[in-house]
């Protein structure tokens, strides 16, 4: 069971990623500045989804340092017209447990999920009324 | 480059929504060495969630997101992913549509038709 601290609620937590969205660069081959990247929400995280249309796991990093999660990815001179190079940064809420961040990339959409915050869970503590 | 494949001629992409929910992806025509290039955008589509079908000359391409147990996120500014793709065009009577090939790769599809033979250039020999 997953709680969540009063002071912010999953919704904060999500705007900050959200927020994030918008820095990113333009891709060149979409029309719009969503650049294909989406969240969605599972009971124990959130789901980053990208779009790398191209890309295989041997042609990304992703890295994270100081409440960023950057994206780096780069391959061969593609003959399919998309991009070959894509460079992509998300400002992720610090209360997010981002060292446990997974990721995986499977015909061209990257998924990083995120898991939501648990509170300490050693059980009831008893408090002594007088 | 430009041809007389390209999209103002050729590919002409169904403005009418076939579909109800699936947006049109994002893709890109070329002509080369006499064959027609359509390169198509398809992120999160597996070859199982993937259906080419050509009738009478008209090119469909359908294919869905797997989302597995994830559903979307409730607040409307999140950007939410497409549940899938869905394009549509007819091809210019010199393509050979029987001859086409389609391969799909992290999430590119590659769909290659060919000029008919008869379709393409013949020099006429003057007696």
């Amino acid at each position: 069971m997953h709680l969540y601290p009063r002071y912010h609620t999953p919704l904060n937590v999500l705007s900050e990623l959200h927020r994030a969205l918008q820095t990113s660069p333009r891709d060149p081959y979409r029309n719009d500045t969503s650049h294909g990247v989406s969240i969605v929400e599972t009971d124990a995280a959130w789901v980053l989804q990208t779009d790398l249309p191209g890309f295989s796991k041997e042609d990304v990093s992703l890295s994270f340092q100081k409440g960023t999660l950057r994206l780096v990815g780069e391959r061969d001179n593609p003959t399919d017209g998309f991009p070959s190079k894509i460079e992509r940064s998300f400002q992720v809420a610090k209360e997010l447990e981002v060292e446990h961040l997974s990721a995986t990339l499977e015909n061209g959409l990257l998924e990083v999920t995120i898991p939501k915050p648990t509170v300490g869970t050693n059980g009831p503590i008893e408090i002594k009324v007088n | 480059m430009s041809t007389h494949y390209d999209s103002t001629n050729t590919l002409t992409v169904s403005n009418r929504e076939q579909h109800p929910t699936y947006p049109r992806p994002s893709y890109l025509v070329k002509r080369e060495q006499g064959a027609f290039q359509l390169t198509i955008a398809l992120p999160g589509v597996s070859r199982d969630n993937l259906n080419v079908s050509l009738e009478k000359g008209l090119l469909t391409v359908t294919g869905s997101r797997a989302s597995g147990e994830l559903h979307p996120d409730k607040d409307p500014s999140s950007g939410r992913a497409p549940e899938g793709y869905h394009l549509q065009t007819r091809l210019h009577p010199d393509l050979n549509p029987e001859a086409m090939s389609a391969q799909l790769e992290n999430g590119i599809l590659a769909l290659v038709v060919p000029e008919k033979e008869s379709a393409k250039k013949r020099d006429i020999p003057i007696n």
